[in-house]
This record gives C-alpha cells, structure tokens and sequence, in this order.
C-alpha cells in the first residue's frame, strides 16, 4: 500500500545533511522546504529510504553539540489536504501533472 | 501517485544519470531531472544521446525507453533477459497458420464496433446524423464473411463512412478532408495529431505485446514482413477510436488550435488507458494458448 510520508530532518554536519537531502531526492521524494521533504512511498521503498538514511547517520561519530535527527511521519491524503499554507513558496507541492517535457 | 513520463524532444539533448537521477541537459542547461522510481517511460523524439548509465538504471526500475521518429516509435529498448515464452511463439505459429481469419475478423469487428460508438455518441448528444446505422451493418457482416480479403473490404467501407463523419464533427478551419497516412511535411494539423496519438498508442500496445510473452512479429491481420511489429498493428486497431481519435475529435471542437501545440497531444496521450490494453493483450494470449475464441476491446 502507497502512502504519503513527510520526512524532516535536523542536522548540523553540513556535508551529512547534503548526503540526506541528495539521497532523499534520488529516492523520488519532492523537497517542499530546506529541511522537509515529502512523496509517496511503499513498504518496500520506505525501508529501503529508512535505511539508506541510518547508513548515511552512521558514517561519523556525533560530537557533543551536534545533532543528527530525521523524523518519517506518515499523513494520509486527506490530513495534507487540509494543511494551512502561510505564506508562498515554489516549491508547495501542486498538482502536477505526469508529463516531464 | 502515478508515475510519469518523460520526453526528450530537444535537438541534441544528452541524457545521463546524474547523483542518481536521470537527467535532460542541452550543454550544461538542465531540462529536466528526475528520480527513476518517478518514470515509467522515457520517450525520445528527437535526435539526442543517451549515456549507458541511463540504460542500466532504467532496466533495474523497470523504465522503457521508446524512439520516435516523425512521431512514430521506430525502437523501443528490450531487457537482455527478455526472450518471450518460446510456449507462446510456436502457439502463435500455429494459430497463424490455423486460425489467421478468425483473429483477423475479431480485430476489425473490435475497430469497425469502436468506430460505430464514437459516430454514435455525437449522435445522440449533438442528434446529428453521421450514419452511424451503416458502421453497425457493416459491424455485424463482418462476423458473416469467410476470408481475410473480405474482412479488409468491409474494413475500408466502414473507414469511409467513418472518416466521413469524424470531418463533419471538425471545425471548418483545420481543413481536414479525411484519412491521410503518409507522412508528409504538407500534413493538415488533424491527421498529424492522428498520427502523434497512434504513435502513443502504439508504443503502449507494443510493450503490453511484448510484456505478455507474445512475439510481436508474428501478426494475424497484417502481413509479414522482416522487421514489422505486425501483431502490435493488429492489437492497435481496437483502441484507434476509443483511446485516440475520440480524444481528438473532443480537443478539436474544445479549441482547434489545440491540435497544433506538440506538448499538449503528447501530454494528452500520456494518460493512455495501459491497464485495458494490458488486459486485452493477455486475453490474446490466452486465445492463442487455449485455442479459445478471441473477443476484441469492445468500447461502450
């Protein structure tokens, strides 16, 4: 079964959380913030997103200060529909249509 | 979601996998950029190069990659590991040889049948007259004739009445005054869109061909010849009404100048119904295998 996940994260190693974002969009997931991204996966696809995530997480030891945090929140269809928008961003996941020209 | 499709339709265009994705550059512009588990098909219409990485992913996600030329599909990529069924090619042979006339008929009853329903929707919404009752008698007489030749005549009476209504149902101003195959520059915008949306729909029908383990080659109406994907022709005929020329017909009397934009008719047949042309292909498979009746893709 597809279902819609949203996937936050917080880290502070810059060449960590460009590996995350990098890995995220190769998995076919949109960013719709810096830190957000969100798309459709399956159970196959979300374990393999799970722990392509925990391997990327695993190649440094953590300081004290630094953080390594992703959050995989599942919504369904109708709780994204009644999200609240404020404010304007491009990338706002629209409906887009199947045709990449 | 569903997953998309993408075109590759600018001159000189280099396709590659890059961090992962699969990527249109023109130089170092970017066309487009996308993740493979996001494609089910990447189409190339124009003259481009496409780097073996490209190949290699989307042969492990299960992307197909189809060449067009003047907007027909010429190439189509096939897995390495792609051989049919041999089961289902000697069955095909022997149905060929068999039981040609009778596939031939189920075919063109499908089309003749589908032709009927798209006259006779126009019919009953708009009460014009576009005789229709003529497409439904030569319909029913073809399940009456005996040989290949007369299942082909009755197809071109019925091409005749049929374009004939499909012209009274066009806007006066895209000049369309029938049928027109050849592929010629002087091409009025209506029959090119014919050919764009056959082309569409061929390459979907093509990939179902070849998805059920049937020999593409090994056709029943249309003649052999080395090299021609004849059977992908006769599966094609029951879906030209419903699935092309009636989308058509409606973008026409919509806007006529929708016929001419390129992005619109290929985002237009993006959307093919795959899962009924799938279908109808394993059913073909099925007659073949089972020596049962073939029935055709009858639209409502």
């Amino acid at each position: 079964m597809v279902m819609l996940y949203l996937i936050f994260y917080d880290i502070t190693d810059d060449n960590l959380r460009n590996r995350v974002a990098e890995f995220l969009k190769k998995k076919g997931l949109d960013r719709i913030q810096y830190s957000v991204f969100m798309g459709d996966l399956n159970s196959s696809r979300l374990k393999d997103v799970e722990a392509g995530l925990k391997m990327i997480g695993n190649r440094k030891k953590l300081q004290e200060d630094e953080r390594f945090f992703i959050l995989i929140v599942p919504i369904t269809e109708n709780q994204f529909r009644e999200r609240i928008v404020i404010g304007y961003s491009g990338s706002e996941r629209e409906e887009k249509s199947n045709v990449v020209w | 979601m569903d997953k998309k499709i993408a075109f590759v339709k600018d001159y000189g265009a280099y396709l590659k996998v890059e961090k992962g994705l699969i990527t249109c550059k023109i130089k170092d512009q970017v066309k487009w950029s996308i993740a493979p588990t996001e494609l089910h098909s990447i189409v190339v219409l124009t003259n481009s190069s496409i780097s073996s990485e490209v190949v290699k992913v989307a042969n492990e996600y299960g992307i197909e990659i189809v060449f067009f030329n003047n907007h027909e599909p010429y190439a189509k990529l096939i897995p390495a590991k792609y051989a049919g069924s041999f089961k289902v090619w000697l069955k095909q042979l022997t149905a060929w040889k068999r039981r040609k006339v009778q596939f031939a008929k189920a075919f063109i009853y499908g089309k003749v049948h589908n032709q009927w329903v798209t006259l006779r929707y126009y019919e009953r919404k708009y009460g014009y007259d576009l005789m229709s009752q003529e497409m439904d008698r030569l319909a029913r007489e073809i399940t009456l004739v005996n040989t290949a030749e007369d299942v082909m005549q009755k197809e071109a009476e019925a091409a005749k009445v049929y374009w004939r209504g499909v012209k009274s149902l066009l806007p006066k101003s895209l000049g369309f005054k029938g049928r027109r195959k050849r592929v010629s520059d002087n091409l009025d915008p209506f029959n090119r869109a014919l050919n764009i949306g056959y082309g569409m729909l061929r390459k979907v029908v093509w990939g179902a061909v070849i998805s059920v383990g049937l020999n593409p080659y090994i056709g029943f109406l249309h003649k052999f010849r080395s090299g021609r994907i004849s059977l992908v022709f006769d599966l094609m005929e029951e879906f030209r009404s419903p699935f092309v020329d009636r989308k058509l017909i409606g973008l026409a009397r919509e806007s006529a100048d929708k016929v001419t934009d390129l992005k619109t008719l290929y985002s237009l047949f993006s959307d093919m119904k795959e899962d009924e042309i799938y279908t109808q292909a394993r059913r073909l498979v099925n007659a073949i295998l089972n020596d049962e009746e073939y029935r055709p893709y009858l639209a409502k």
